[in-house]
């Protein structure tokens, strides 16, 4: 698959494919490539169609998630009580 | 009338609400050893409720998902005065939630153990998209364009702002990540939407950094893939 190389800045790297790039998009937002992937990584973003929309969603899809914190259960209050006597028990029992 | 409720409970609840927080976890865990309130207050405050979540989505289940946190917080209890700070305090009790929650779940469920769960989910072959998405190696596609024409990705464009589309997708999200397998569920919570670094999440489900990032990797391109199938529809 990836025999063949693409000239990317200047420099020759190593082509992926598309399902090469889907697999690595977690790498790569977590920083784990290698430089060498992570330029074949980018020549890919740069060429390709349909792979930076891909990306671009995994993206809006971690911002997504990370709004989801707002809508936390809250403790009620009765288990609050209930939990606070629990210390008190605890607390008297130490 | 229940929200007037609520409040005035808890400020008479509460009369330390107003003192300033305890921050460091050598402050909380001393205050707590002995028997400051406030210290324990401020812990449920802060933890139940992700704590609650993340127990669902082990257990699936909102009622044995309260029972391991209560455990959690009576093990916290039991636990405090071994303490030794070798990891923070949050990841520790994060870790016996975790432990009480599998136990809880596994005794409810009868499900696989634990130790398989981990091979299962990283081991088994689980692409981050169908194969279908992509055109076979003996298309034309040389290293771009390898997207299926069915399945090119199409920007996700004018998503609203309203509120009914926000807890739509709020909703989407959640069912979402309770269909996901359990333990790319766990990791995606913490990471996504808790925002716990990768290595607290390794100590927290005792995982290795590559099966951490292979479980939120393949957690996310289904959550993705949801909301594709949900943007389509739209
Ligand atoms: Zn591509």
């Amino acid at each position: 698959m990836a025999e063949l190389k693409t000239n990317f800045h200047g420099t020759w790297v190593d082509r992926i494919t598309c399902k090469q790039f889907v697999e690595s998009v977690t790498d790569y937002f977590e920083n784990k490539l290698t430089a060498v992937d992570r330029t074949s990584f980018e020549a890919h973003l740069a060429e390709c169609s349909g792979c930076p929309t891909h990306l671009e969603q995994m993206r809006t899809t971690i911002a997504s998630l990370g709004k989801l914190t707002n809508g936390l259960p809250e403790l009620h209050p009765k288990a609050r009580k209930e939990l606070l006597a629990v210390y008190r028990k605890w607390k008297a029992h130490s | 009338m229940y929200i007037g409720q609520v409040l005035s409970e808890r400020q008479s609840n509460d009369n330390f609400a107003t003192d300033p927080p305890l921050d460091s976890d050598n402050q909380l865990v001393e205050a707590l050893r002995e028997g400051d309130e406030r210290a324990f207050a401020q812990l449920l405050d802060k933890y139940h409720g992700s704590m609650i979540r993340v127990a669902t989505l082990y257990c699936r289940d909102e009622q044995v998902a309260e029972d391991a946190t209560q455990e959690t917080w009576l093990a916290i209890l039991n636990g405090i005065h071994q303490f030794e700070g070798r990891s923070t305090l949050k990841t520790w009790i994060f870790s016996i939630l975790s432990n009480k929650a599998k136990t809880r779940g596994q005794r409810e469920r009868r499900s696989v153990p634990f130790s398989q769960l981990v091979d299962l989910e990283t081991d088994q072959n689980d692409p981050a998209l169908p194969e279908e998405f992509f055109n076979s190696a003996d298309s034309d596609a040389d290293w771009i364009g390898w997207w299926h024409k069915d399945n090119h990705p199409t920007a996700w464009q004018n998503i609203p702002e309203t509120t009914a589309f926000i807890s739509e997708m709020r909703t989407k999200l959640e069912t979402a990540l309770m269909t996901l397998p359990h333990m790319q569920g766990q990791v995606i919570y913490f990471r996504d939407v808790l925002g716990y670094e990768s290595q607290e999440i390794c100590n927290i489900l005792n995982l290795s950094e590559t099966n951490q990032r292979v479980l939120l990797h393949r957690a996310r391109s289904k959550v993705r893939l949801a909301l594709e199938q949900y943007f389509n529809e739209v």
